[in-house]
Formats: C-alpha cells, structure tokens, sequence
C-alpha cells in the first residue's frame, strides 16, 4: 500500500511521515509543494494521499482537483489547521474520504485513517469522513 | 356846446366835396350865359337890321366863342366826371381795404381816415378825437421796444418830405394788448410839387408775427431735438432711412432717404451720393443680398416688421455689421406705401461678443484641463486608496500565511508530539503535567487561529466567500447572541469574481461591527443576489437608525474610517454604494456592482 504524504510545513510532515513508516506495510512518499505532489503522485501512483488545505499559498483543494482528475478512486486524507464546518462541507464536496485537523487529531487519528483505509480496501466501500 | 376836432376834419371833408360840386356849377353857369348873350344879340340885331353887317360879324365871334366855351364845358364836364368817378373808386377802396390809410393835410390835420384805422385803434368812432386824444389812449412804440416820440409818427415824417417804411408796436395803455404793424407812407404833392399833405398805410401784422414767433419756436426745438436725435444715433451708430414707394413697378428708382448717421455707416460723408435701393443693395455684401429681398418681401407678405443681420461693404473696403429693423406702411389700395426702418452698426458688438465667446471657448478648454487634471488626480488618489487596500491585504494574508505556516504548523506539530508522548508516558504526575502542556499549547494554537483568522480568514481563499459569511455571521453569533443574523446568499460561488470577494468579505465585517455597535438592532440580515447585469449585497437591521446623508457627509473629510471605508472599497470594486437610513427605521447598505470591471491591481 502506497502513501502520499503532501504537507508544506517539514515538522509536521516529518512527524506524519514517521507515523507512518511504523507500518511496515506502507510504502511513504513526500512532498513539500503542490508541485512536488503532482509530480510524486504520477511517480508513485498512492492508495492514500495525506494531503495539506494550506500549501504556502497554494490551495489544496485545487491539487485534490487535479489527482481526482488522474485518479478518480484514489482515497484522501485532509489536513486542515481549522476545524471549520465550512471546511468539511467543502472537502465532501470535492469527495475528500477523512478529515484531519492539526493541532488537534492524533497519531491515533492518522493510523485510525489507514486502519480504515485498508478496511474499507476489504468491503468495498467508502467511509464517511 | 363846442365842436370836437373830430367833427371839424369831416366837416373839412364835406367841404372839400361840397367844392368839387361847386365847380362843376360854376362851369355850367359860364355856359348858361355865353349861351344867353348869343340869344340876346340875335334879337337885337333883327330889331336894328342897318347894323346888319357889324351885328353878323359880332355875333359870328360871339358864336365862335360861345362854341369854344361849349367845347370847353363838355371838357370840363367829362372830366369832371371821371374825377367824380375816379374819387368814388378811391373811396371805395380806402373804405374796402383792411388796411388802415390815415390822410393828412399839409397842417397836419387828418383829412380822410377809413374804418379799419378806427377799429384798429380800438376806438368805437374815430369822430371828433384828436390826434393827442387817440395818443392818449394808445402808446406807439419802436420795434425796438422804445417809445417813440409824436413827430416821428410816420405822417408827419413824410410832411416833411420823407417816404416812410417800417414796423412800430402799438400798444393799448388801459389793456396793456400790443399789436405789430407795418406802415408806409408818402407825402401828398400838388402839380407844382408842394406837399399839401400826407398819406400814411398801416397794417396790422400781428398775427403774422405771432405765427412766425411760434414757427421759430418751433423750428429752434426741432432742430434742438434734431440735432441731440442725431448725436444719439451718432453715439449708438444708430441710423434711419426711409423709402417710399412712389413708383411700384421699379421700385429701386423709388427715393430712398437716409439720415447722417446712416451714410456713415455705409461709409459715406452725410448727403454726399444720392442714394436710391440700387446703391444700397451696391453696398451689402453679395452674399446677404438674397436675405435682405427675401426678408422685404415676406415682411409685405405677411404685414409685419422685419428684422436681418447683413454685412456692409464701404466705399474704402472696409467691411461693418449690421442690424436692420424696418416697418412696413401700407397705403390705402393695400400696397406697401413705403418702409420706415433703423439701421446700427453692431461690428463692435459683434466683435466683442466674439472675443467673450473666444475667452468663454478657452475658459472652457481650461476647465476642461482643469477638470481631466482634477480627474487624473482623483483617478491617482482612488488608484493609492486601491493600492492602499490591496497592499494591507496582502500584508495581512501574508502575516497570517506566517503565523500559519511557521507557530501554527510547529505549534501542531509539537501537540502532535504532545499526544504520542502522553500514551506512552508511565509516571502519572508526569502525564498530569503533559496533559497540562498539551492544554496550554492547545490554547496557543486556539489563539494563533483566532488572530490568523482575525487578519484574513483563509477560508476565504481556500473555500470561498460564501463559505467565509457563513463562518463569520457564526462567529458573529457567538459574540453577539443578542443579534441574530439571517443570510440569503442567492448566488454560486463562481459567480462571484475573486477580487470581489474580499471586497464583500470585508464590507460585511464592518457592517455587522458598525450593527453590534451603534444599531441596538434586534437581528439584521445580509443578501446576496445575482441581479440583472450585476451583483447586488445589501446589510439591513432593524436598529435605531442615523441621519445618513450627515454622517457620510461628514465621513468624507476623514476617509478610510467607518461608513467611508464601506463606501471607498465598494466604489474603488467598481460598484455604488448607498444607505439608506431613517431615526427609528433601521439602516439598509446596499452595493451593486453593475458589471463588474475589476480594480486597478
């Protein structure tokens, strides 16, 4: 299974992609800008895109846009710094498949993604944010 | 009872025809008795035949002298009778005239005085008066107004040999009334040539005098009014003719007058040209000779006065403007009879009012300049307040981006860190105080967000405006839970530029602050509609209300605060702003940008 990790800021995308490679059945990508990301999603090809609204100005919405176009049935992941009703009524919009908030999700709320990922891998099925 | 001097002068005129019949008496008589001794020597001398011879020759003599006295009796009587008959016709026309005729005889006593000089006196008769007499009651004066003494009465003058001619005043001492007069006279001479008297005619000129008094009058005000008329029109180049309409088929061989000032100005010394319509029509520009008929002759169609502006070329060249003003008269066949007009020279005028025209033409272009410098100004000014606003955003989304993207970021990461470090902890006071930790760095991160939010909500760039009312009016609420807010937001987001969106963004901020503020509303609603061409965001409450047009007016000369700042951004976007507000009624905003054209970026 193949991961995505496009985040602007190095910690934070450091901490997720550290979480991530606990899991020795993941293969972990990263990138910094929505360049990167285009770019690394074409390369590696995800299941799973942790995917950050705010990348240094750029909108996140429009790079979900443009790998929805790629890929309609990859699953996403969004990193949001505001936990916003606005926020989620948008990522449904744009068929987001989990909703992330820093600052305030946890670790456990990154592995409950991917533990919910492969599940749902298994039936079939989409989850609800 | 004594004889008056008037009574002896007639009874001298009575003698004087008692004579003349005398002698033609006297004449008869001679006659009667040659005639008588031719009769008486006939008889005798049949009486005494022997003194035949003798007696014959005698009597032949008596005869012939008889004859001669025969002859010269019928002379005598012929002319007696054409002296009577000449006398009757003198009389008759001294009595007729209205002239008075005054005869004096060589003493000076008035032989023959006819009627009008008894009447002209003012006497009731003449009878009896004498000559002091009539002086007493009448003065004779000079023309000069002097009086004039009795011996240089015009009668006695001419006894003395002179011929007399001149005027005297006289006037009546009780009335004090004057009369003029004219007087000739002449002495009266016998053949031998001795004056045997004198003869004086007068006549009463008064009224001719008066008339002519009051002609000359007259004639002095017409020409003090002629001639202050003409230094009016000299002064206003004011001229007048006239022309009459003598002959209708050539009507420019008709006489035309006009006054001095109207040879001025067409160039000429006052009477110097005999002007008819042929030298007039000579001096008008070519071009407006057409009018002019043309004008004439719909004027005497339809009856009424006309007026035209024309061109005047001089003698010299020199080329004038003028105005004319004519009125037509009608005769009584209906025809015109002639035209009456005013002609004045308006070049200056015209020039003057060219020259204002040409000072109001370059006023013009310089409020024109004025007027394009002024807006390039406004448009330099409303270009900074634009640059002002952009710049302030950018700062402020840029200063957000930072506090996101560094604190925010590093913040979460650290609560990320937090989080795994407090499931793995064993020491229970040392996950106490983790848990304590993580709550204060939860606070930080709170409190970044607020402030990010506070500079420019993200949602906003990242989501949309529709999504960043929503959040607001949310916020809002909890803030002020007193004043609901409904949103009717009628439009998709991609109908809504992305320049605007801030503009609406940040004109509802501060129109819902401005409402938590002053309004003690009891809810306010924001809308946002597509309509017609344009997009259309109004703010109501339902508050206390403000005098509106005070308080932008006021606003004004402090830009960039409050309402001002709503209005600036709205019309630097591109759109109007009004509000309408009333004491009591609440307070509407409305916005509309009709199509939109982007700020100058």
């Amino acid at each position: 299974m193949i991961v995505l990790v496009v985040e602007d800021n190095d910690i934070f995308r450091k901490l997720v992609v550290e979480n991530l490679r606990d899991f020795p059945s993941l293969e972990v990508y990263e990138a910094a800008t929505a360049e990167e990301a285009l770019q690394e999603f074409q390369t590696c090809s995800p299941d799973l895109v942790f995917m950050d609204l705010d990348l240094g100005g750029e909108n996140g919405f429009s790079v979900i846009r443009k790998i929805r176009g790629l890929r309609p049935q990859v699953a996403l992941a969004l990193l949001t710094s505001f936990d916003l009703p606005e926020y989620k009524q948008a990522a449904l919009q744009y068929q987001v498949d989990y909703f992330l908030t820093k600052g305030i999700s946890t670790q456990d709320d990154i592995l409950g993604v991917v533990n919910s990922f492969r599940t749902r891998r298994g039936r079939e099925g989409r989850l609800p944010i | 009872m004594k004889d008056r001097p008037g009574q002896k002068k007639i009874k001298t005129i009575q003698k004087v025809r008692f004579m003349s019949r005398h002698r033609r008496r006297l004449r008869v008589f001679t006659l009667s008795q040659a005639l008588l001794r031719i009769v008486l020597n006939l008889g005798w001398n049949r009486l005494r035949p022997n003194r035949a011879l003798y007696e014959v020759e005698t009597r032949a003599g008596d005869f012939r002298e008889c004859e001669g006295e025969l002859a010269k009796a019928k002379e005598d009587l012929k002319r007696c009778s054409a002296d009577f008959s000449q006398r009757t016709y003198w009389r008759a026309a001294i009595e007729g005239i209205i002239d008075e005729v005054w005869i004096c005889d060589a003493a000076g006593n008035m032989s023959l005085v006819n009627l009008p000089s008894v009447t002209h006196m003012g006497l009731e008769e003449f009878k009896g008066k004498s000559v002091e007499e009539v002086l007493s009651e009448v003065e004779i004066l000079h023309p000069d107004g002097h009086l004039r003494p009795p011996q240089e009465s015009p009668l006695l003058r001419s006894l003395r040999g002179e011929i007399g001619r001149g005027e005297e005043i006289m006037r009546h001492r009780k009335t004090g009334r004057q009369r003029y007069r004219q007087f000739s006279s002449a002495p009266i001479r016998n053949p031998e040539g001795a004056i045997t008297g004198a003869i004086a005619v007068v006549r009463d000129v008064t009224e001719e005098k008066e008339a002519e008094e009051e002609r000359r009058k007259a004639e002095g005000q017409l020409r003090r009014s002629e001639s202050v008329l003409a230094q009016a029109g000299q002064m206003a180049s004011l001229g007048a003719w006239e022309i009459e309409f003598l002959d209708q088929e050539k009507v420019n061989r008709n006489p035309l007058r006009w006054s001095d000032e109207t040879y001025r100005i067409f160039g000429y010394e006052p009477g110097s040209v005999a002007v008819d319509n042929e030298l007039f029509f000579r001096r008008v520009h070519p071009e407006d000779r057409r009018a002019i008929s043309e004008a004439v002759a719909k004027a005497i169609a339809e009856k009424r006065p006309y007026t035209i502006e024309h061109r005047v070329i001089r003698p010299d060249g020199s080329e004038r403007i003028v105005l004319e003003h004519a009125e037509i008269f009608f005769g009584p066949d209906g025809k015109p009879a002639r035209i009456v007009g005013a002609v004045q020279d308006i070049t200056e005028r015209k020039r003057m009012e060219r020259e204002l025209q040409k000072s109001r033409d370059e006023l013009e272009i310089r409020v024109v300049e004025r007027t394009a410098e002024l807006r390039q100004s406004e448009r330099r000014l409303r270009h900074l307040a634009s640059e002002l606003f952009n710049a302030q955003e950018k700062e402020r989304k840029r200063v957000a981006h930072e506090l996101h993207d560094t604190i925010g970021s590093s913040l979460a990461a650290v609560q990320f860190r937090l989080h795994s470090l407090m499931k793995t902890a064993e020491d229970h006071a040392c996950s106490v105080e983790l848990a304590e930790v993580t709550r204060n760095i939860a606070m930080c991160i709170e409190e970044n967000r607020r402030i990010q939010l506070a500079l420019r909500p993200a949602i906003l760039d990242k989501v949309g405006i529709l999504s960043t009312l929503s959040w607001f009016s949310r916020e809002y609420q909890k803030t002020y839970p007193h004043i609901p807010i409904r949103l009717q937001l009628s439009i998709e987001e991609e109908a809504v530029p992305d320049v605007l969106k801030i503009v609406i963004y940040r004109i509802a901020q501060e129109a819902l602050n401005n409402i938590a503020k002053h309004s003690q509303a009891a809810s306010a609603d924001i809308r946002i509609s597509h309509t017609g061409n344009g997009i259309e965001m109004t703010v109501r409450d339902d508050g206390r209300g403000f005098d509106a047009a005070a308080v932008l007016s006021k606003e004004n000369h402090q830009p960039g605060i409050g309402l001002s700042s709503m209005k600036e951004r709205a019309e630097l976007s591109g759109g109007t702003f009004t509000m309408t507000s009333q004491i009591g009624r609440g307070t509407t905003l409305r916005v509309f940008w009709p199509h939109f054209s982007p700020a100058r970026t």
